[in-house]
């Protein structure tokens, strides 16, 4: 297994996919089976070979999804020129189908690469959802000194003393009688 | 339809299941006197849709899949 902290010095270098001349490449030339029955032949005759299937096998125990395989192969297959990649997709259920069958015959428990592997984990979506929903309560709660009721209760409690105030008749000696 | 990253292999796939439509037993008509398959029946059918074709073959590779499966259950 490469070394993450090791630097990749094998790696291609930028624009180096343009220093061959075209058509040096196999995928650069006009793919060898080019129906999906002729490309469905040559992956079925690969894949019941005794080697591949051992490999196969080594690989489906290390949990590698059918998924990940069937595509790889594929575009494996792309890369040497056999087919084209629309081919290819056409072909990569097939394949899928013949990877699970390899597994089924050897007794092999599988990732099939169906199932969600996010399926029963909290999203993180809704995490950030409520986060801002409660933020905002709580900025609303800071803001405000009163409810809008607590406001709506005091201004009634005013004016009614203001009534009171006001209907009381003037007492005094001097005070005029209406 | 979740992609789990970029592997189209999950949509082609299920999309196919939806492609090969019932799955049925096709008993090969072979022998002197059988009748051979009429153009207007493959016409039906529709195997000249690659996409079909392939969905014909998955089912076989399946059948074979699930007489494993249920032998060992």
């Amino acid at each position: 297994m490469t070394e993450l902290n090791q630097p990749l010095l094998d790696a291609p270098i930028s624009g180096q996919h343009m220093t061959s001349e075209l058509g040096g490449r196999p995928w650069q030339q006009a793919p060898q089976y080019t129906t999906v029955d002729e490309a469905i032949e040559y992956y079925l005759d690969r894949m019941s070979s005794d080697e591949f299937t051992d490999q196969l096998v080594d690989v489906l125990e290390m949990d590698v999804p059918v998924t990940t395989l069937a595509n790889t192969i594929q575009l494996g297959g792309v890369m040497d020129g056999k087919h084209s990649v629309d081919v290819g997709m056409l072909v990569m259920p097939l394949l899928m189908e013949m990877i699970m069958l390899v597994g089924d015959m050897a007794d092999v428990k599988y990732d099939s690469g169906m199932e969600n592997p996010n399926k029963g984990k909290t999203r993180d979506t809704l995490l950030e959802s409520v986060r801002t929903k409660l933020q905002r309560e709580i900025d609303a709660k800071e803001g405000m000194l009163f409810s809008e009721d607590e406001i709506d209760s005091n201004i009634s409690e005013d004016t009614e003393e203001k009534d009171i105030e006001e209907s009381e008749e003037p007492k005094g000696l001097m005070a005029r009688r209406v | 339809m979740p992609s789990f990253g970029n592997n189209p292999a999950l949509t082609l796939y299920r999309n196919l299941e939806v492609e090969k439509g019932d799955d049925t037993d096709v008993k090969a008509t072979r022998g002197l006197l059988a009748r051979g398959q009429a153009n207007k029946v493959r016409k039906e059918m529709d195997v000249q849709q690659p996409s079909v074709r392939v969905a014909k073959h998955m089912s076989i590779i399946k059948r074979k899949r699930d007489e494993i499966t249920n032998d060992r259950a």
